[in-house]
């Protein structure tokens, strides 16, 4: 395994626990603002307002150039589509977020968290579809242990809801 | 019939999901972790708080309070600022397959911390799971 394996490996699992810790402060934040929709808006201008003012000192400008000029130097049709992509990835997530807010006011936690963590599964089906096999290399074990992960989290949510 | 429409809504959102790893995949390599998290961060605010504005109108948002919109924004630092930033380092590194199923665990972090910080009793369902995605993330790791 290599070191970028590793550390992409790390890094996931680090994304995981943070999306564990984000839903307490949700629920205390509910108490005092009960819309889920304007409790996420008002996360996700704080996160830009952050973002953007480690952006403003001089070293994070330097990440911010480096980007901007990747993008001039490199030509190709995909780079060039890089920022409407990338775009695309935050109206997607967007709309994820509405829809699962709009699910758990419809049915069950037990029965929509589970399914909203089955996005793993459609990736493993769309990533080589658009990405091309060879960048998304899909093995039998890789396989399983979506399969594994995505079980394992329906049998948890189910446990803490019983 | 309402509860049918949560799971198409459920299963909508996954697929959501989806996309975003893969856009996110495709593009983070040209962009940068730090301009491709930036630009999804502006593009998901206008995204979210344009349907917020629709759905839910003002009401809620003129009568928070100071302690609900505080916890709110440490949540969105929380669960953005970290979470998205390592997704996208995730993404770079692994693409897109592998870092979805990892960032899947989420469950298993919130077990743990049910169980240790809060108390929460530990019953088979949570106990098996638990070892389902410790199996499931060393195949991740190892496939």
């Amino acid at each position: 395994m290599s070191r970028d394996h590793r550390l992409g490996i790390v890094f996931g699992l680090l994304t995981a626990f943070c999306w564990a810790i984000s839903p307490i402060f949700i629920r205390l934040g509910l108490l005092g603002l009960p819309s889920s929709l304007w409790g996420v808006t008002i996360g996700l201008l704080a996160s830009t307002l952050v973002y953007g003012l480690w952006f403003a000192g001089p070293e994070r400008q330097r990440l911010f150039s480096r980007g901007r000029d990747a993008l001039r130097a490199d030509q190709g049709r995909i780079a060039r589509l890089a920022i409407p992509i990338q775009i695309l990835a935050g109206v997607s997530a967007g709309i994820g977020v509405l829809s699962r807010t709009i699910s758990i006011d419809l049915a069950p936690i037990v029965v929509v968290v589970p399914l909203g963590h089955s996005s793993a599964l459609f990736t493993l089906i769309l990533a080589p579809l658009v990405l091309g096999a060879h960048l998304e290399r899909i093995t039998p074990r890789l396989t399983a242990g979506v399969l594994l992960v995505v079980a394992g989290a329906a049998l948890i949510v189910i446990g803490q809801n019983l | 019939m309402s509860a049918f429409a949560g799971i198409l809504w459920a299963l909508g959102s996954a697929v959501a999901f989806s996309i975003t790893h893969v856009a996110v995949r495709r593009a983070v390599v040209h962009l940068g972790v730090a301009l491709g998290t930036l630009l999804m961060l502006v593009v998901a605010t206008v995204t979210i708080g344009s349907a917020a504005l629709l759905i839910d109108q003002t009401t809620a948002l003129a009568a928070a309070t100071t302690a609900g919109l505080l916890y709110f924004a440490a949540a969105g630092l929380i669960h953005f600022v970290g979470g998205w930033s390592f997704m996208n380092a995730s993404a770079r590194l692994i693409g897109a397959a592998r870092m979805s199923a990892a960032t899947a665990a989420s469950p298993l972090f919130a077990a743990i911390l049910a169980v240790l910080a809060f108390n929460e009793d530990l019953n088979v369902l949570i106990a098996s799971g638990v070892v389902l995605i410790a199996a499931g993330t060393y195949l991740i790791a190892t496939g």
